[in-house]
């Protein structure tokens, strides 16, 4: 007893100096006594997989008290009880990933059976792969002893180059989660700014004995949260974001805030702009630019000709895939090489761009109101002369048409300013605007007859146009593809609608790379048919409505949690004409008639209509559908849905003609 | 007359050359011979030396590789990926793009090579390193050249030639050298039809082997087409033996060798094994009160399935020697030799002759007979002999009951291995399309205009495996969609109500699904009469076969549908008009479809078999009639009048 108090005391005496060099990972470990975890094994019995532990604690270290030398410990800690076979399956193989100025300090894994016999994982068993491209390596391993009902546990500690400009974390997931803790664990001098989201509590803070700070937050039990479709799924589970705002030691303010990284990326941008010049003029004279009438012409052809010769590797950061010299001469290029790149041809042509940051909103959205590099995860160019976007490295859009999952979310936009004789880049945040539902069309003009000796035989010429969004995966890559692929391209255009269908002079309109966003990608095709003809004894069905094509049906099943949330807005427009063959009439034409409408706020956000008109034996059906919003409450769940299986009850008319 | 022609054509052939600055005459040749592939493989070498060294025999392989990118996409093929393992070692790798300048190529070379353990998801460690890099500078007209060096470290290990690609090739040469006391021998697969020169020289003490093929062009990539092993032209070379020190060194060439080999490498399973404690006490209680050794079999066979996963550690010859079956037990998992492993353990402590089994998979079309070298199998699973009955096991699936082989052996050569001297080469059969069944019952009824009804849908065999495994990775809300997709009757108004599983995840019961169900204004009523399409099910009715497809058709297997739907007609309602029947019975498929009316019910039966695994192309015309006759059939309607 006397000893331990004498510990104790020398401990308490070292206080600041030794604790900086004792990271909380060290004395850290598992429970030897499973009973907190076996008596939660028979809660929510119809769940497959329950997360028993989910421990998680970033520590922020000067592990030799010189403070310059700044190291974090992130020690992940969990455990999952495997109720089922196909649990087993997803959770029996671990793969850890760090990069190779980080280093794992510690490995442990074990497994407790039913019988609570535990097994734990030899160190050799741990493996390493490593992938020299992205300078990315892998501990991985499989569970050995995994039964039913057996617990799988883990933890591992990684130190790492600090990184604290903003981190995301999802203390949610489709599993319930029982004993759930996150730390950030700071010296004192360091100060820490946290926010949560989706109702998720706020963060306490306590002081451990070593006078460092433990940001944290605990929760018993969170529940699971199901997937559903048409939702920004990964948005709306319980999160909190940290970044580090203030050191004490010295007075730095607002380390976090977008102001550095506003510059850089400029300067980046920029660098070597002067000496460059000459390199990018080659280039425009390689790539035969001229400048057009307007500004747009001139930006849709540089990102065409970028995005047609130069290959971007995504994992590689190495530096001659971000030298002017090297792009221009090898046709190779990284990311931040191509934004480089169009950051100075731009300069060149003096045409005023913006780089936008921004990320994908059905993962995560943008805090317009908090400053952290999580929500810089992706690309934008902006043009404010014409007010428009493109997105650098993405090959399935041009300037106009940006990524989707960008767009109906906020933005880090930089622009560059002029403070005396001296540029520099200045930033704001800014709304991304969606791009308008009548700029995303599906439109078909079909014309149909039947053959008048075999009534059964329908001839049909068939005319679709998609433009916007409906186009981003065909006009962009339209030119790649050569001889039998192309046909069967073209070919399915038509088989998705039904797989029988064999397409005949098929001609294409407005397929170039360029045309996407602009024009609409136009293909027509005829055929000679009879799957949509029903026979009945002497009377013909017609399966007028299966000409659309398969549409979805939203069943009624469990009550709507999460608002929906669609990739773009839409209209669909269909008209068919029916020659109605000499000796027959269609005895069942108001069947044709359909209309919903959704109004909101005086607004008509989203409708399925259908109207029909005959005119010298001639009918003429017209069908229009459309979504104006992205977003749709959980309360105007059943309107949408509605609308939707509007269009599923179109594609099941059938139309009985009779013998006159 | 010749003279001027000759002139006329020099004048527009210069005329072209001159207007044709930009490209060189190679691509211009190759485009207007290949106009819609995107690269022409120009040469592909490569040449192989065996020869004897201190430590056996040594063998290396110079690959060489030029390509020519005819397209405007050609900067899609930048990256390029090898892979080499532990068997095969990659050295001396050179990789350039050639880049035409208007008079000749310029070569680029490549210095960045980064090399990755690749991360699979069907092996979970295994020792393949894949290297890759990027051709810098790739347009319409340029080539790439690469080339590197193999090494293979167990002479059992030669590849095999390949004289087909997915893209044309201009010219393949094979070239091996080989010292003349080394005996050779070869086998040729898809050749006939196929022009490969192949010569024969004597040079000082070694003997070479020349193939060469030139304006081969590419194989299709179909849909459901047996592998590329079953139409691609390919050598296999194996090693028969050598001399040294006097001494013939046999290695390969009957399958007694090959036998012998494997068997070195799986002896410690044929010498008597401590068997672990848990091992027995776990197979004393499953096999407790039972007397039949069908029995033991089938209850130990089941808990491998269920109670070992199936996880890969392939690392060099990790990927031929199984582990012991403690340590399989123990780690409850393991791939194919250790499901083997532990179940042979199991069963013959159980007192059941066990064999460990080798077995190539439907991907590879070879039989022992015709070659006998590590290509002719990629698998390993069990032979349990009872009574002269032999059961083929495999535990790397589940719901496998001891009659039925895995479907992807089905009509191979398996080749069991008995004891060190001994082994028994027997081909499997084809399991029979009665085996695999769906059926569905249903009794049906309208409501206004609604119709509705309950129904019990069976199934076994295979497809009741591909459901079970699929049920597994379901939970909540999530298993309705999968039922209702699967038994969707007339289009996707289709909803399940209620439904109850009677046999989920048994092994030897058929399954059978309970189901009530409505489909919301499915019957048209116009004018007193209602029109009801009776063929409810579509799912069977195959897709016609495209008139230029190239490739065999390939099935996982045969199987039968049948339907039974009895719908009662509506009070006031009287048949009007009910389709013909439909017979047509062949020995591959047959489809039957008949309808009755019986007091107030029509009934509807339909079947549909296929009985074979493989639709040749030959066939094609004769399938696309009967395709054509059961889609008409599926198009008729039944007609109800008001009375």
């Amino acid at each position: 007893m006397k000893k331990l108090f004498a510990t104790l005391l020398v401990l308490s005496t070292l206080n600041i100096a030794h604790a900086q060099l004792t990271p909380f990972y060290k004395s850290y470990n598992w429970s030897e006594n499973i009973d907190k975890m076996n008596i939660l094994k028979d809660t929510l019995i119809d769940e497959e997989v329950l997360v028993l532990k989910d421990y998680a604690s970033n520590e922020f270290s000067y592990p030799d008290d010189k403070q310059n030398t700044l190291t974090q410990y992130v020690l992940t800690h969990k455990a999952y009880l495997l109720r089922t076979n196909n649990a087993i399956e997803d959770f029996n193989k671990v793969y850890l990933s760090f990069d190779n100025s980080s280093e794992i300090l510690k490995t442990k894994a074990r497994v407790i059976t039913p019988s609570n016999k535990i097994i734990e994982l030899d160190s050799t068993k741990i493996l390493t792969a490593v992938d020299e491209e992205t300078n990315v390596q892998y501990k991985y391993f499989a569970f050995e002893g995994i039964e039913v009902g057996s617990i799988v546990e883990y933890l591992y500690v990684i130190k790492k180059r600090p990184y604290y400009e903003g981190s995301y974390v999802r203390i949610q997931s489709e599993y319930p989660i029982f004993n759930l803790d996150f730390h950030v664990i700071t010296p004192n001098n360091l100060i820490f700014k946290f926010k949560t989201y989706n109702n998720t509590d706020s963060i306490s803070n306590d002081t451990l004995a070593n006078g460092k700070w433990d940001f944290n937050i605990k929760y018993d039990y969170i529940p699971s949260l199901k997937y559903e479709n048409n939702a920004a799924y990964q948005s709306k589970l319980m999160a909190l974001v940290y970044k580090l705002d203030r050191n004490t030691y010295g007075g730095t303010r607002d380390i976090s805030s977008y102001s550095t990284l506003i510059q850089n990326m400029y300067d980046f941008l920029h660098y070597n702009e002067d000496k460059n010049k000459k390199t990018v003029e080659k280039f425009l004279k390689q790539m035969k630019f001229k400048a057009s009438k307007t500004t747009e012409e001139d930006i849709l052809f540089i990102e065409d000709y970028l995005k047609k010769n130069i290959y971007i590797n995504e994992n590689n950061g190495s530096q001659e895939l971000k030298s002017i010299d090297f792009i221009t001469s090898n046709k190779l290029a990284s990311e931040l090489g191509i934004l480089k790149l169009y950051a100075q041809i731009f300069a060149a042509l003096e045409i005023e761009m913006e780089l936008v940051f921004s990320g994908n909103r059905l993962s995560k959205k943008f805090d317009s109101e908090y400053e952290a590099t999580t929500f810089l995860e992706d690309y934008l160019i902006y043009f404010p002369s014409i007010n428009k976007y493109m997105a650098p490295t993405n090959l399935a859009s041009r300037v106009g048409l940006p990524t989707f999952t960008l767009t109906h979310n906020y933005g880090l936009f930089i622009k560059e300013v002029a403070l005396g004789g001296f540029k520099t880049g200045l930033g704001e945040i800014k709304f991304i605007d969606p791009v308008p539902y009548t700029e995303n069309t599906d439109k078909m003009y079909i014309d149909v007859s039947f053959n008048e000796e075999n009534i059964t035989n329908q001839k049909i010429f068939f005319n679709r146009q998609m433009s916007g969004y409906y186009a981003k995966d065909l006009q962009p890559f339209y030119y790649l593809i050569t001889g039998k692929d192309k046909t069967e391209l073209n070919k399915q255009l038509f088989t998705n609608i039904n797989s029988e269908l064999e397409p005949e002079n098929i001609v294409v309109k407005n397929e170039n790379a360029a045309d996407l966003g602009k024009k609409p990608f136009i293909i027509e095709a005829e055929f000679e048919t009879d799957v949509f003809i029903e026979k009945a004894a002497d009377k013909v069905i017609f399966e007028i409505g299966n000409l659309i094509g398969p549409q979805t049906e939203i069943y009624d099943s469990l009550e709507r949690k999460l608002p929906v949330e669609l990739n773009y807005t839409k209209y669909y427009y269909r008209e068919i004409k029916v020659k109605i063959p000499k000796n027959y009439k269609i005895v069942n034409l108001d069947d044709l008639n359909i209309e919903n409408y959704f109004i909101n706020n005086g607004d008509t956000s989203m409708a399925f209509t259908s109207k029909y008109t005959v005119k010298d034996n001639e009918l003429v059906v017209v069908c229009e559908e459309y979504y104006k919003n992205i977003e749709i409450p959980v309360k105007h769940y059943q309107e949408y849905r509605k609308i939707i299986n509007s269009a599923a009850d179109f594609n099941k008319i059938k139309l009985i003609l009779e013998p006159n | 007359m010749k003279k001027h022609y000759t002139l006329l054509l020099t004048l527009v052939f210069s005329l072209i050359t001159i207007i044709a600055q930009d490209h060189s005459e190679e691509l211009n040749f190759f485009h207007e011979k290949y106009p819609n592939e995107n690269l022409v493989i120009i040469s592909h070498v490569e040449e192989i030396d065996i020869s004897k060294s201190k430590n056996g025999l040594q063998i290396t392989i110079k690959f060489n590789e030029e390509k020519l990118y005819l397209q405007d996409n050609a900067n899609l093929f930048s990256e390029e990926k090898i892979s080499g393992s532990s068997f095969h070692k990659l050295s001396e790798i050179k990789a350039s793009s050639l880049i035409f300048n208007g008079k000749n190529y310029k070569e680029q070379k490549i210095n960045n090579f980064n090399e990755k353990d690749k991360l699979d998801n069907a092996i979970f460690h295994d020792d393949v390193k894949e290297i890759s890099f990027y051709y810098p500078n790739l347009n319409k007209g340029s080539k790439s050249n690469l080339s590197y060096t193999t090494s293979i470290t167990d002479p059992r290990f030669l590849t095999s030639f390949f004289f087909q690609e997915y893209y044309p090739i201009n010219e393949v040469t094979y070239k091996m050298t080989v010292d003349k006391d080394i005996n050779i021998g070869f086998k040729e697969f898809n050749t006939d039809n196929f022009k490969i020169e192949h010569t024969v020289e004597e040079k000082k003490n070694k003997k070479i082997y020349t193939w060469k093929s030139t304006h081969v062009p590419k194989t299709e990539s179909e849909s459901n087409a047996p592998s590329f092993f079953h139409s691609i032209p390919h050598i296999t070379p194996y090693i028969e033996s050598y001399s040294e020190n006097g001494q013939t060194i046999p290695i390969l060439g009957s399958t007694k060798k090959l036998y012998d080999w494997y068997y070195s490498l799986t002896k410690d399973f044929y010498e008597k094994n401590d068997t672990i404690p848990e091992i027995k006490s776990l197979i004393d209680s499953l096999i407790a009160d039972i007397n039949s050794d069908e029995e033991k079999l089938k209850v130990i066979y089941y808990w491998v399935q269920e109670n070992i996963k199936y996880v890969a550690f392939e690392s060099g010859l990790g990927g031929f020697i199984p582990r012991s079956a403690s340590s399989v037990y123990n780690k409850r998992f393991g791939d194919c030799k250790d499901n083997s492993s532990i179940l042979k353990e199991m069963l013959e402590y159980a007192g059941l002759n066990t064999y460990l089994t080798w077995v190539g998979t439907r991907r590879l079309p070879y039989s022992y007979s015709q070659i006998s070298t590590p290509v002719v199998d990629n698998h390993m699973i069990n032979t349990c002999i009872i009574d002269s009955n032999f059961y083929y096991l495999d535990a790397t699936g589940k719901y496998a009951t001891i009659d039925m082989i895995a479907s992807f052996i089905q009509d191979k050569e398996v080749l069991i291995g008995i004891d060190v001297d001994s082994f028994i080469v027997k081909k499997l059969p084809i399991t029979n399309a009665e085996r695999n069944y769906f059926n569905d019952t249903v009794a049906l009824e309208l409501n206004n205009l609604d119709l509705v009804g309950n129904g019990k849908y069976t199934v076994n065999g295979y497809p009741k495996i591909k459901i079970f495994n699929h049920l597994e990775t379901l939970k909540d809300d999530n298993i309705k969609k999968f039922y209702t997709i699967n038994l969707t009757k007339g289009n996707n108004k289709f909803i399940i109500n209620s439904f109850v599983e009677t046999n989920k995840f048994d092994y030897d019961k058929p399954f059978e699904l309970s189901y009530d169900f409505s489909v919301a204004s499915y019957a048209t009523l116009t004018d007193n009469h209602l029109y009801i399409n009776l063929n409810l099910h579509k799912d069977f009715i195959p897709k016609t076969i495209k008139k230029d497809r190239t490739h065999a058709i390939e099935q996982d297997y045969c199987y039968k549908k049948s339907y039974y739907y009895k719908l009662k007609i509506p009070e006031q309602y009287e048949v009007e008009y009910i389709p013909e029947n439909v017979h047509v019975n062949t020995k591959d498929f047959s489809f039957n479809l008949t309808y009755k009316v019986e007091g107030e019910y029509i009934i509807y039966e339909s079947s549909f078999k296929e009985e074979s695994l493989l639709i040749e192309k030959n066939q094609f015309l004769k399938w696309n009639k009967f395709i054509q006759q059961v889609q008409s059939a599926s198009k008729e309607v039944v007609v109800l009048k008001h009375k």
